[in-house]
């Protein structure tokens, strides 16, 4: 089972930790090389969701039109992110995580039997010197990837990958193609079955998770064919990764994080924590940024209890010389509290109702934004508590307490739409109707 | 990289068509074509459709590939769509402007493709020519030598059409030049980047803004990204393919100080009664309103 810090959604961006650089590795005790398998999906499937989708009226629409997944017990309710008006629902059991899959159209739904793509009915398609966006009907895909226990999926300049937690086998596809069923994949395994994480950079090489399901121990740098180029065993705990500007990588560890770049040939530095316990298992990136926001838990005996700290500092990592300060806050916050601003800045969603915008570079908290009531943790990690998503300057900030959804202009403040669902909202994502470029720029709103 | 994805399926589709085609023990003819010994002409677009007919005359017959109303940049083409473009006597088409088509063509060849991008001068990844009254009197020509190689008993008559379409594009040419000369040089920001063969021609510089919906009051920090993109550019009007909602124009009025009005782009079929050069000139009243001259 996973931890809360197990939970964290969204791998967009990762980040690496301090500092070391290994040599590379250590071949050897059967944690070589990993193996390669390509594959495609079966193509009996007689109605692949493409077409499916296609069988939806689709309207052609003047912009991109991203839209709004939340997550509640029964299924996935789909908004309009502009209007916050509900545009469908899907009915699904279980308890949910959502991702998105990285074209900008579909998520993907961990469930049973693994991760399951949600066509949430926008999307964009290049046309020459622009695109052209088009919304239909949401509906669930019968495209999945298989998974014994669906974890992390992490985009990244045009792959996803999708970590299998219960074999530790993780599967990369073109983006683009993420909802075809014909799509080329590329499946590669770890030596053990971990809560793991694994990212592809632009030159094919893999940055992925080593561990067992009872030791998180550190990372591995593969070559595109899986092959071990480098590890960093540096790292206990390792979990979850955000990506900062020029591919810095950085992985949270229970004493720091480990910040990689350079890509295949590169470095890995450990980032060690100010406190002999200090954990750092969800991080928020953004690419244009050099720095990486983290959380920061300091309790050992809570963590060794397993009964729920509750932080009150953030740490800020700086990819370029692998520094971390911390950032008091004037209340605590959960794994679903992080996100960043459309210009990099930092924000967390306190305890306290707030939003806190922190200025990443000076690592301070420069405002701080009411949105919702002050509210408290749960203690279980699968409750629905308030969380926070970020697209083109707009924050989506869901209150359970009152099943309501509202939108805020970060810039300002400004909760400038708020709508009240049926259900408890839970885990949120944004698809953005805009096609998945090769070198993606999802947060470019103009241009001339 | 959707495209890619939408193209391998359109080449299912016509593969299927294909197939289809092979099963038929009659000569399978598409779906629009009679015995009656008339050219048989299919278009990828509205525009291409338009200046087939003019250059056609009575002599050929002409269709779409997609039917009346369809948008130019669907992608998938149903199996009788795909058959009909591969039974076409003569297809007139403009590479990219439609996968399907391309896709469809590709995999199943007609007699006869007439490719308009030579005559059509485009320019980089704008398919647009149309919004050129001069570029598609050229396009009228290419047309008229396709159906006069096609079917050379009629060649005078094709050529003659072209020749009559030739003399109203320029007529229409001459009153842009003479209507918009005030303006020269005026930002003409548009929500869907289809003017750009318009703007050259006529000394306008086109800004295409994204994320503005005519019918959705867009977030604020759309709103911000727009007024960045318009800044300085003393714009009076935003400009939508369809009209805009009372809520959009107020909100670009309150954060832009513009007004909103409709530029037609010109991709679909207008309304019954009324064609191509009707519209251009409710485009070219809509640019003289609003542009800053």
């Amino acid at each position: 089972m996973r931890t809360p810090d197990g939970a964290t959604g969204r791998p967009r961006l990762l980040a690496l930790a301090p500092l070391t650089l290994l040599p590379l590795v250590l071949a050897g005790c059967g944690t070589g090389a990993a193996t390669t398998a390509r594959q495609t999906a079966a193509p009996a499937d007689p109605s692949p969701a493409t077409e499916q989708a296609t069988e939806r009226a689709a309207t052609e629409q003047a912009t991109s039109t991203p839209r709004l997944a939340v997550t509640h017990e029964g299924g996935v309710t789909v908004l309009d992110a502009t209007t916050l008006e509900r545009v469908g629902d899907v009915e699904l059991p279980g308890y949910l995580r959502l991702n998105p899959a990285g074209d900008g159209r579909h998520l993907a739904v961990s469930s049973t039997g693994g991760f399951r793509l949600l066509d949430t009915g926008t999307w964009g398609e290049p046309h020459g010197d622009h695109d052209h966006h088009w919304t239909a009907d949401p509906a669930l895909t019968d495209v999945t990837y298989a998974a014994t226990e669906p974890g992390h999926v992490v985009v990244h300049e045009g792959r996803t990958t999708f970590f299998d937690d219960g074999t530790g086998t993780f599967t990369t596809v073109d983006s683009a193609d993420v909802a075809d069923p014909a799509a080329e994949r590329l499946e590669l395994q770890t030596a053990a079955a971990h809560h793991g994480v694994a990212v592809q950079l632009t030159d094919g090489s893999f940055v992925v998770s080593e561990g067992t399901p009872d030791a998180r121990t550190g990372i591995r740098v593969l070559d595109a064919s899986g092959a071990e180029v480098s590890r960093n065993d540096q790292c206990p705990g390792v979990h979850g990764e955000a990506v900062a500007v020029d591919e810095a990588l950085v992985i949270g560890c229970v004493d720091g994080v480990l910040v990689h770049t350079g890509g295949r040939a590169g470095t890995t530095t450990k980032v060690q924590a100010p406190d002999a316990h200090g954990r750092i298992g969800n991080q928020a990136g953004h690419e244009e940024s050099p720095f990486v926001l983290g959380d920061y838990k300091s309790d050992g005996a809570a963590a060794a209890a397993e009964t729920l700290e509750r932080p009150t500092r953030v740490s800020v990592i700086d990819t370029r010389d692998a520094s971390l300060r911390l950032v008091d806050l004037p209340s605590s916050y959960t794994f679903r509290s992080l996100a960043r601003g459309e210009g990099g800045e930092g924000l967390v969603l306190g305890t306290d109702g707030s939003l806190h915008v922190i200025d990443p570079a000076s690592a301070t908290v420069v405002r701080s934004v009411p949105v919702v009531a002050p509210w408290e943790e749960p203690e279980e990690w699968q409750e629905p508590r308030p969380a926070v998503r970020v697209h083109e300057g707009t924050a989506y900030v869901t209150e359970p307490a009152t099943r309501e959804v509202h939108a805020v202009d970060v810039a300002t403040g400004e909760v400038f739409a708020t709508t009240t669902l049926d259900a408890v909202p839970d885990e949120l994502a944004v698809a953005t109707g805009e096609p998945a470029h090769e070198h993606g720029h999802a947060h470019e709103t103009a241009s001339a | 990289m959707t495209s890619s994805r939408t193209a391998r399926s359109a080449a299912a589709t016509s593969v299927a068509a294909a197939l289809l085609l092979g099963a038929c023990s009659t000569p399978a003819r598409g779906v629009t074509a009679q015995d009656d010994g008339a050219l048989d002409v299919v278009t990828s677009a509205y525009p291409l459709q338009w200046v087939s007919e003019r250059v056609a005359g009575d002599a050929a017959r002409v269709s779409s590939a997609l039917p009346p109303g369809t948008d130019v940049h669907e992608t998938e083409l149903a199996p009788a769509q795909a058959l009909a473009l591969s039974d076409a006597d003569v297809v007139v088409t403009l590479p990219g402007l439609q996968a399907g088509v391309d896709t469809a063509l590709e995999a199943s060849p007609p007699e006869r493709v007439v490719d308009l991008t030579r005559a059509a001068a485009v320019v980089g990844d704008d398919l647009h020519v149309w919004m050129d009254p001069l570029r598609l009197a050229d396009v009228g020509d290419e047309v008229a030598e396709g159906l006069a190689a096609a079917d050379p008993e009629g060649a005078d008559g094709y050529r003659s059409r072209a020749g009559a379409l030739r003399d109203d594009l320029s007529a229409l040419d001459e009153q842009y030049a003479q209507a918009l000369a005030p303006c020269r040089g005026a930002v003409l920001v548009t929500s869907h980047e289809a003017f750009g063969y318009l703007a050259d021609r006529y000394g306008l510089e086109q800004v295409g803004i994204s994320g503005l919906d005519p019918s959705v009051e867009p977030t604020p920090a759309r709103l911000r990204a727009a007024t960045a993109a318009v800044q300085d550019a003393g714009v009076r009007t935003v400009y939508f393919e369809t009209e805009a909602t009372d809520a959009v124009t107020s909100a670009l009025a309150s954060a832009l100080g513009t007004g909103t009005a409709v530029l037609d782009p010109m991709e679909t079929a207008p309304a019954e009664g009324t064609d191509l050069l009707a519209t251009a000139q409710e485009n070219l009243a809509a640019l003289r309103a609003g542009l800053t001259c």
